[in-house]
């Protein structure tokens, strides 16, 4: 039976400006997941270490970085796992000077050449492994994907690819590259397709037989790559695959929303805020709900900020609707006028014009509010 | 509506304290820190709550801080109770006949969203008309200093502020603020001139044209990578081979030129190597010449360095032996000479006579007859015979004694020349010498071929001495090493062919042509390098398109946020600015005539015409019937223009109720003229509306009392004796009515 620990899309490197001071802290987490792959793979007494793409962000990554991941394949070649390495879309090879074009990883396979003339042989679990995989160069991935049919050859035949499955939940929001289908990739006849380049777990199956399997990205790069990420360990065995996923993320990241229309103060929405805290945590929250007052954003993602490795707020509360906005519509005052129009803009507009002036309502009380002081 | 008494329970410094009032005028004195605030601001803690919850609660107190009003209108009368700390609320509202019109009991914080916190504010909005708590602070509130308005402009952004419907905000700062926030985003002007600057929009925007641009390049980057590689490999192996060539033809020149160095080199080596040897065999010759030049002087049995006096010597002893040898001569000669000269032959005289005298006897026996004639001639012969003989025997004596002085003469000579020799012997000692006779002889002989040599062994030695030999063998044998190595060198290097190597005639041509070979070469490495920087560029373009993506996607993401916020912000700005335009238009001169009625009312008809202007800027009837500012009146006026705006607001606030006015010693810093003045409008106005004034001025008390006003005097009782004090100021209260 051959195991192989199968991850892609680790984007080492990649640039956080969004996180601010904590982009170093971030990278850093994407390192440790990479060492616990690794540390996972020997664990589970591997004998192939597959990364099917963007192990790197960029074709250059840090010197720093760079080292590590040396020292990590090294540390599973010198184990007797065979690290297969193949280059993606962000970690190209189109540039002479790219990561894998201009440094040796001592013991790793990288499977860099842009066609699949003939599969790269290698001798795992006392069988012989032929490994299909190509790196994808954007003018030159045409018609590529022919070359992963499978050769003859006694042994196991296992495909990596850097490619977009049409119809994946990812197809409509991530980039199309290279796109293949699932019967496409049944035609090949492989043992097994390491993918990569989508971010979510996903297993391509049919009639009981796994033909591939997307393990998506093992520490989430974006809000969107939510919750417990992944690596895959896969068993093939008769030429039949079993996937078993791993989680492997070392922070988690999550969008959730927040109804405030229970908290009378901004303490009581810190405090729900604060609640849902934890240090390994990004959290996207939409603040959500009918206040009576418009909240100062930043003062209360100021609060709260320390309770979360990040926090990014949203807010989508109604202020238009609440209670108090009614109240002053009825005032012979400027901002009872100013209540009034807006509402009356509001009732006209579409359903994006709408927000606008939502927004501006917001705007424009948030001030009054603001410079008012509080009491 | 009137504020009929006030329960303070646990509240701020009160432990438990009740408050009545009256109708009209009321006056709260007390000193400082008394509790004045503390009870004014009691009023809207009661009816909105407070968001600071420690605020009244009293210092290490755990439990309740409660407080209640009693509001009364004609025909009803309204009790409000609220606990501050948890917001409960009992709002209850009884007719005259103290039959329970309405009651409400709940939860209604400053904040938040419920049924009964709604439900709570639309009675407050139906008792009161004002439902907020900003509102009611703008409208019924006077804080301390609060009638200090002061400066240019001062009263109209007072109006502004009270009118936006807040406390300390002018719908002006909110503008400004709004489009500061606008114009921080974007420099283009919806109202105007667009801002000269880009703004964070316009950066980005520009930022993402850049990407865009990066990335339709990197796009068609691709096919000029493509090209660019090609060209660069072809120029890569052409330069190979030309490096190449270069090298091997600078290798080959700088050969051809050692190894001529080398045979001129070996040339001059050569020559000097002739040199030296002609002169190393020059000088053996003349060595050897020496040689045979000191072996001939040698010879000479004369010294090699002559003493001075040894040719003189050596001349007169020559001489001398001349002098001997020629005296020996002559000796010898002398003696020959005397040997010759023998006596004439006695026989050959006598043989003669004897044949004479023989053929005269033959004669005269042959010839018997001539005997006589015979004999006669016979003897006359032999005669004659004799006497020749004797004549040439007398001359050989005399000859031989001649001979013999002659030798004498000689020998005298020579016993002379003996002694000169002997001298000259002495002078050869003197001189160190001791020559025979033979070595005189043969030194006389060498003398001249001595110095001819001497002459000649001078020259030698002056010209080895030029020569010097020793350095001269040095230098050969250096040569000699010198020219070996040369010649194996060229040896070694000397071309198999003998056309391989390069005429000198044909070095400038071969030379100008590796020159040329080299300038192909640059220029070809300058293209390479062109090349190679095209395609870094080209390269890090595609390299990077990945992330150019992702950073226009942020990018655009970040647009979209900014031009919504933008959009708010101009629509923020818009409404508010038409919201402030349609105030004017609707309530401008309704508020203008409230406030000119109200003026009338506390000027007593001194001023009865006000004007509003756009800005808020209020103008009064002056002297001679022009408009001034109210600015330029007196203070008495500007207070009681103030007054009036701030009645003519609370009745368009409370839509036309007439609600208690609350004053926090606004007054405080008031002279003696201006304090009496301002007492006097509050007077009138109390005529419609309760008033609550908060003073710490105790003369204020006279004043009350003849006034009859309403009384309640603070102490500075601390809050735990607060009950007895109730009870005091009860009494006093009492007494009073």
């Amino acid at each position: 039976m051959l195991r192989i620990l199968h991850t892609a899309d680790l984007h080492l490197d990649a640039p956080f400006p969004s996180l601010k001071g904590q982009e170093i802290q971030r990278r850093a987490d994407f390192l440790k997941t990479f060492e616990r792959l690794i540390t996972l793979a020997i664990k589970n007494e591997v004998h192939l270490f597959l990364v099917a793409g963007d192990l790197f962000d960029s074709p250059h990554p840090a010197p720093g970085t760079l080292g590590q991941v040396q020292a990590g394949l090294k540390r599973l070649a010198d184990r007797g796992i065979v690290p297969v390495v193949l280059p993606g879309t962000h970690d190209n090879v189109v540039s002479a000077d790219s990561v894998y074009r201009s440094n040796d990883f001592p013991g790793t396979i990288i499977l860099q050449k842009p066609a699949v003339d003939d599969p790269v042989e290698v001798n795992a679990a006392g069988e012989r492994v032929f490994l299909y995989g190509f790196a994808y160069r954007s003018s030159a991935s045409e018609g590529c994907l022919e070359g992963m049919a499978r050769r003859a050859g006694e042994g196991i035949h296992i495909g990596l690819l850097h490619g977009s499955r049409e119809g994946s939940p990812e197809w409509e929001y991530r980039k199309k590259d290279l796109p293949f289908t699932l019967p496409l990739l049944k035609t090949w006849n492989l043992d097994y397709v390491a993918l990569g380049h989508y971010h979510g777990f996903e297993l391509l199956a049919d009639g009981g037989r796994v033909y591939a399997c997307y393990p998506g990205s093992p520490e989430g790069k974006r809000f969107g790559e939510n919750g417990a990420r992944h690596c895959a360990l896969v068993s093939l065995e008769m030429g039949k695959a079993t996937v078993e996923k791993l989680v492997v993320n070392t922070r988690l990241l999550e969008e959730r929303a927040l109804d405030l229309s229970g908290c009378e103060t901004e303490e009581d929405a810190a405090s729900a805020i604060a609640a849902l805290g934890s240090p390994e945590l990004l959290l996207r929250l939409s603040l959500t709900g009918i206040v009576e007052a418009p909240i100062d954003l930043e003062r209360l993602a100021g609060r709260v900020r320390s309770e979360f490795f990040h926090l990014e707020l949203r807010d989508e509360t109604r202020l238009f609707d609440s209670d108090y906005a009614q109240r002053i519509a009825q005032e012979e005052t400027i901002r009872g006028v100013f209540v009034r129009k807006a509402r009356e803009l509001a009732a006209h507009s579409g359903p994006e014009q709408r927000q606008r002036v939502e927004d501006a309502f917001r705007e424009v009380l948030v001030r009054f509010r603001a410079f008012g002081g509080e009491r | 509506m009137i504020l009929r008494s006030l329960e303070l329970k646990h509240f701020g410094k009160f432990a438990e304290k009740n408050f009545d009032f009256r109708r009209g005028m009321n006056l709260v004195v007390g000193p400082n820190e008394a509790g004045k605030s503390t009870i004014m601001e009691a009023i809207p803690a009661v009816l909105f709550g407070v968001r600071n919850k420690e605020r009244f609660k009293p210092w290490g107190r755990q439990g309740s801080c409660e407080a209640a009003l009693v509001l009364e209108e004609a025909g009803r009368t309204v009790r409000l109770e609220r606990d501050i700390l948890t917001d409960r609320v009992c709002l209850t509202e009884r007719d005259d006949l103290y039959h329970v019109l309405y009651q409400f009991e709940g939860k209604a914080s400053p904040q938040g969203r419920s049924s009964e916190r709604a439900e709570y504010l639309e009675q407050l909005q139906r008792l009161f008309g004002v439902a907020d708590d900003d509102l009611f602070r703008a409208s019924l509130f006077f804080g301390q200093g609060s009638l200090e308005v002061s400066g240019q402009g001062g009263m109209s952004a007072r109006i502004k502020t009270l009118l936006s419907g807040f406390v300390e905000v002018d719908y002006d700062r909110v503008l400004e603020s709004l489009a500061e926030d606008y114009f921080s985003i974007t420099r283009s002007n919806p109202w105007g001139k667009d801002k000269t600057r880009s703004r964070e929009l316009e950066e980005l925007r520009e930022r993402l044209e850049t990407i865009e641009q990066r990335w339709f390049d990197a796009r068609g980057g691709i096919e000029e990578l493509e090209k660019v590689r090609a060209e660069s490999a072809g120029i890569t192996t052409e330069l190979e081979r030309q490096r190449d060539d270069y090298q091997k033809g600078e290798r080959y020149l700088a050969w051809v030129r050692k190894q001529w160095q080398l045979e001129e080199k070996e040339k001059s080596l050569r020559k000097d190597f002739d040199r030296v040897s002609r002169q190393s065999t020059k000088i053996g010759q003349l060595q050897e010449e020496r040689q045979n030049v000191l072996r001939g002087i040698e010879k000479t049995g004369l010294p090699a360095d002559l003493p001075a006096d040894l040719p003189i010597i050596l001349q007169e002893a020559d001489e001398i032996r001349r002098e001997m040898v020629s005296i020996q001569g002559e000796t010898v000669q002398l003696r020959e000479k005397l040997l010759a000269l023998r006596d004439p032959s006695w026989r050959l005289a006598a043989a003669l006579a004897g044949l004479l005298l023989g053929t005269a006897g033959a004669l005269t026996w042959w010839r018997p007859q001539w005997m006589a004639t015979s004999l006669l001639a016979g003897g006359l012969l032999t005669a004659l015979v004799c006497l020749v003989y004797l004549w040439q025997a007398g001359k050989a004596r005399g000859e031989r004694n001649r001979l013999k002085g002659q030798g004498q003469i000689l020998e005298r000579n020579r016993e002379e020349a003996q002694a000169r020799l002997a001298e000259l012997d002495e002078r050869f000692a003197a001189i160190g010498m001791r020559p025979s006779a033979v070595e005189i002889a043969r030194m006389q002989k060498n003398i001249e071929n001595h110095r001819v040599l001497v002459e000649r062994l001078r020259e030698l030695d002056s010209a080895l001495e030029v020569l010097e030999e020793s350095e001269d063998k040095e230098e050969k044998e250096g040569l000699t090493r010198e020219l070996a190595v040369i010649t194996e060198r060229l040896e070694k290097e000397r071309p198999l062919q003998k056309d391989a190597m390069l005429d000198r005639e044909e070095l400038p041509e071969a030379e100008q042509k590796l020159q040329k070979l080299g300038e192909t070469i640059k220029e070809n490495e300058s293209r390479l390098l062109e090349l190679a920087r095209r395609e870094a560029t080209l390269q890090g373009d595609l390299a990077g398109i990945e992330q150019l993506e992702e950073e226009g996607e942020r990018l655009r993401h970040r647009e979209k946020h900014l031009r919504g916020r933008c959009e708010a912000l101009r629509i923020a700005c818009d409404l508010l600015s038409s919201a402030v335009d349609e105030f004017r238009q609707t309530y401008l001169e309704r508020f203008a005539g409230e406030i000119s009625r109200h003026l009338a009312m506390v000027t007593l008809g001194r001023h009865e015409t006000l004007r509003l202007e756009d800005d808020f800027s209020l103008y009064l009837k002056g002297r001679g019937n022009g408009w001034r500012p109210v600015e330029h009146f007196s203070r008495g006026t500007i207070d009681a223009v103030y007054f009036a705006v701030r009645l003519a607001l609370t009745r368009q606030l409370s839509s036309g109720r007439l609600l208690p006015l609350l004053l926090d010693d606004p007054l405080v810093n008031f002279d003696r003229g201006r304090l009496g003045e301002t007492l006097n409008i509050l007077g009138r106005l109390s005529l419609e509306h309760q008033v609550i004034l908060f003073a710490h001025d105790e003369s204020l008390l006279k004043r009350a009392a003849r006034d009859r006003w309403n009384m309640v005097v603070l102490d500075s009782l601390q809050a735990s004796m607060a009950e007895s004090s109730v009870r005091d100021e009860n009494a006093g209260q009492l007494a009073l009515l």
